[in-house]
């Protein structure tokens, strides 16, 4: 089984990428590679650079390590009540090549945020989409004031982290 | 005194004044359907003073906190967050990508949020979406709705969807009667909103 975790977004501070992070170490398998949204250039989707020079190899390459995987954590930032414009871009290209390019990838999502919400909106649109693009998510979770419930790597609040256990208990049993 | 004998013809020259408009095409596509929807709907208004502009003249890169921490913001954020200031009124024909808005769109919305939020107070909008399926960018109007209604705080005071595209509309007309008077009946919502508000 080879798994994958990536936050959607391309801040060097991101705190999704240290929930997933977290995530992925609860997960306790062998190996699972962290991807960086910030480590691929590629530029907002455009259909007129696809007709006229078709996909990049940076796209490829993003495409290919998600192809290329059989599970996928993936944490959701939240701008403007959405998800990031880079998450966005990013699964527009590589649905370009592949509409269906998420086929038979069994996923968690996630989502945080600073505010009291966890980035719920963000969650709510980035699950429909992965479906859309033939994700199946098998479970989800949000974890709301990141700051206040999160340090050094881990889920402070006990609730919320008890929360995030079973869950990841649930994920296990159904990959 | 003066201002109670002017009072008639005073009244009148503010509903000629022409009410300032930006309107874009929510889609950087050489060839996007959303700019002649646009373009169509523009056509109806009157008395206006439109300020029609290419999304593609505000391409900046991805937004990211980090980017904006080191650089500051782009001119393009700042001129497009300066024209919504401008403007009283403003239309957004609005492009679907993976239900959603196109990615060009979004990161514009993005960097210009960052300047200020909420950014629309206070402006009317007219929201139309188009594509070539059945739902007309039903999924975007939906996301455009809450987005610029709720946390922008854009006041939508008119707004349609457009499906089929390319079999309603031909030659810069629209050629299905009923989406016809339904883009109309928008249109002058839109404009009746605006005239009230400077009466």
């Amino acid at each position: 089984m080879i798994i994958k975790a990536f936050a959607g977004s391309n801040s060097s501070t991101s705190i999704n990428k240290q929930l997933v992070t977290y995530a992925s170490s609860l997960l306790n398998k062998d190996q699972i590679e962290i991807l960086d949204l910030d480590d691929f250039d590629i530029p907002t989707f455009d259909i007129d650079i696809e007709k006229e020079q078709g996909f990049s190899d940076e796209v490829k390459r993003f495409y290919q390590k998600l192809v290329d995987s059989d599970i996928l954590l993936i944490s959701l930032a939240e701008h403007n009540a959405c998800i990031t414009a880079v998450f966005k871009s990013y699964m527009d290209w590589c649905s370009r090549i592949n509409y269906k390019f998420l086929e038979g990838k069994k996923v968690f999502v996630m989502s945080t945020s600073p505010g009291g919400y966890g980035a719920k909106n963000s969650l709510e649109i980035g699950s429909k989409l992965i479906t859309k693009l033939g994700g199946d998510i098998l479970v989800d979770f949000s974890l709301p004031k990141f700051n206040e419930n999160f340090a050094e790597g881990k889920i402070t609040n006990e609730e919320l982290n008890r929360e995030l256990i079973l869950k990841i208990d649930e994920f296990r049993k159904k990959i | 005194m003066v201002a109670c004998n002017n009072f008639a013809s005073s009244k009148m020259k503010i509903l000629n004044k022409n009410m300032k408009i930006l309107a874009f095409a929510g889609s950087n596509s050489k060839k996007s359907i959303n700019k002649e929807l646009l373009n169509y709907t523009l056509n109806q208004i009157e008395n206006a003073e439109i300020d029609l502009v290419d999304i593609n003249d505000f391409e900046m890169p991805i937004y990211s906190i980090d980017r904006q921490l080191e650089n500051g913001f782009p001119q393009e954020a700042q001129d497009f967050y300066n024209k919504i200031k401008d403007a009283e009124g403003v239309v957004i024909s609005l492009a679907e990508h993976n239900g959603n808005f196109s990615v060009a769109l979004k990161n514009i919305l993005d960097w210009v949020s960052r300047i200020e939020m909420p950014y629309l107070k206070d402006k009317k909008l007219l929201l139309l979406s188009t594509s070539p399926g059945a739902y007309g960018g039903g999924n975007v109007m939906e996301v455009a709705t809450k987005y610029f209604g709720m946390f922008a705080s854009g006041e939508i005071v008119a707004s349609t969807t457009f499906p089929s595209f390319n079999d309603n509309f031909q030659n810069n007309e629209i050629v299905n009667e009923e989406l016809k008077n339904k883009v109309l009946a928008q249109v002058s919502i839109f404009q009746e909103a605006l005239t009230i508000v400077e009466a």
